[in-house]
């Protein structure tokens, strides 16, 4: 996609943001919108570890070396 | 041939699932890519017939589980060990499922069959169909109008005969709205009901999982599988059961909210609510809703922060590309507005006042759904657009209308086909109170009757 594509995208994006928001501008309300959980973590189970999840999300991956993920190698430089 | 009757065929060994497996995949031979080219699946399970197989050796021994032999079509935004789950978008075109979401789990456990994987708009931004990076769906019940999004596929693959069940996602009407147009059952539930763990998320505190089937026994026996707390998923609650119902002893009240919508809807719409009333002698009220306009424009700043927050995994790092650099044009347009908007700087004006108008949303429609066994909406404003017709942005999202305010409640709500106009199916949407779902389901299967389904 062109930056200018990409330009007029985010254009049209905040103008109708901007739309919304003026819609919205009447709307007075509290500010009661916290929701009370009794957990807020997922546990992490102690079932069986799948045997076969780690060879299917290094195959997911761009570039592998040996046992890691290769990510922008030198990227500082 | 009803879901019930069908189980028990299979039970009794009258039907085999192997040739129930057998019989979509020819009708899919036949019709998703050649003959109609729905193009509603992406991807075929080619183990589905062994998988049958096995089943039908369970049900000989007595050990099959309720879903036993059904083919189950799935989302391509729901984890399926094994598959590519790509959320119909070139960012994740490769990327392999290594795990199965909770709720394919349990579809598994009650061998359910998945047969495959559908079609959708491009990571669930859209309510067309159109926006697939794999090719539109079209609408096997009016081949040249939208089948609506952005579970398309899976309303599609209902409606063909392609499967027996299947899976959506509904963040803003993505299961409701396909369900109108291609005149089959959608259900969202209760915000919190089904574990999201393994649905890779557009909005995460909206969203829902829910079900698709040409009927409302078939669309309840799916959702009492699939719902339930899920450890893996803090939002996920036990859903609250009772021993008795006593909405069943009694007359009914409906309330009808005022809106605005194409009059033939509106119409069609009403006379079914009097038809009810009639046959069943139950109470309809007209009531006005204050903030009932403002579900858009609460919906979409709510939408775009939380689907720019997900977003940020996709960096083309440990799988899929760069997704800036690899989406369409609504996916962009939610990350660079969400993006846009989230700064500091704007933080009053858009999310937070759309939380406002959210908790404002929700009180006004816990309060009525306290007066009114449900209420009864059309499920979109307007008749599906014909397929490749260019509408605006602002057009594309009014369809979400009348939708969005069961995901900013967070109750259920089910679209039910009710007719047709000029030939295109028309749902109807019954919303009921947070976790009543029974009452829901009770009373879409009284409209049911009315069609002779």
């Amino acid at each position: 996609m062109s930056s200018r594509r990409e330009e007029e995208i985010k254009l049209e994006a905040k103008q109708i943001l901007d739309k919304f928001a003026r819609a919205l501008e009447k709307v007075k309300a509290e500010e009661d919108f916290f929701v009370e959980r009794d957990e807020d973590r997922r546990k992490e189970s102690q079932e069986e570890k799948d045997s076969d999840f780690r060879e299917i999300f290094f195959e997911n991956a761009p570039s592998v070396k040996k046992e890691c993920i290769e990510v922008e190698k030198g990227g500082w430089k | 041939m009803k879901i019930k009757e069908k189980l028990q065929l299979i039970k009794e060994g009258k039907i085999s699932a192997e040739q129930n497996i057998k019989n979509f995949l020819d009708e899919i031979d036949k019709n998703d890519k050649k003959g109609k080219k729905i193009n509603a699946i992406l991807q075929l399970n080619n183990n589905a017939l062994l998988e049958a197989k096995e089943v039908d050796s369970k049900i000989k021994n007595g050990k099959a589980g309720r879903l036993a032999g059904l083919a189950i079509a799935v989302k391509a935004n729901i984890n399926v060990k094994g598959f590519i789950i790509n959320c119909a978008s070139r960012t994740l075109e490769n990327y392999k499922a290594g795990y199965d979401a909770t709720v394919i789990k349990k579809i598994k456990q009650e061998d359910g069959i998945i047969i495959g994987i559908t079609n959708m708009d491009e990571f669930a931004c859209g309510s067309s169909g159109e926006t697939s990076a794999f090719g539109p769906c079209k609408n096997p019940a009016s081949l040249n109008r939208i089948p609506g999004g952005s579970s398309s596929g899976s309303a599609a693959a209902v409606a063909a005969g392609f499967c027996d069940l299947a899976l959506g996602s509904d963040t803003g009407g993505s299961i409701r709205n396909p369900a109108s147009h291609c005149g089959v059952v959608g259900v969202k539930p209760t915000y919190g009901s089904v574990s999201r763990y393994g649905l890779i998320d557009l909005s995460m505190s909206l969203e829902q999982i829910g079900c698709f089937s040409k009927e409302i026994d078939g669309a309840e026996l799916l959702f009492e599988i699939i719902k339930g707390k899920d450890e893996k998923d803090a939002t996920s609650v036990i859903f609250p059961e009772k021993k008795e119902y006593t909405f069943e002893k009694r007359k009914l009240k409906l309330g009808v909210p005022k809106i605005k919508a194409d009059e033939k809807i509106l119409e069609l719409i009403k006379d079914k609510v009097k038809e009810i009333s009639n046959k069943e002698k139950w109470k309809t009220e007209e009531i006005k809703l204050k903030y009932i306009d403002l579900g858009v424009q609460t919906y979409y700043p709510i939408n775009y922060v939380e689907f720019f927050s997900s977003t940020r995994r996709y960096d083309g790092r440990k799988y899929g590309k760069k997704i800036e650099e690899s989406c369409g044009d609504e996916v962009l347009r939610r990350i660079l507005g969400g993006k846009e908007i989230a700064q500091a700087e704007y933080a009053g004006k858009y999310y937070r006042k759309a939380l406002q108008a959210k908790r404002l949303i929700e009180k006004e429609f816990d309060s009525a759904l306290k007066k009114f066994d449900c209420l009864i909406l059309p499920t979109v404003p307007k008749l599906p657009h014909k397929l490749g017709e260019k509408i605006s942005v602002e057009d594309m999202y009014n369809y979400d209308s009348l939708t969005v305010l069961a995901n900013l409640s967070g109750v259920p709500a089910l679209s039910l086909p009710v007719g047709k106009i000029q030939g295109i199916p028309i749902g109807m949407q019954i919303i009921c109170g947070k976790f009543q779902e029974k009452r829901m389901f009770y009373i879409a299967k009284k409209f049911e009757t009315l069609q002779n389904l």
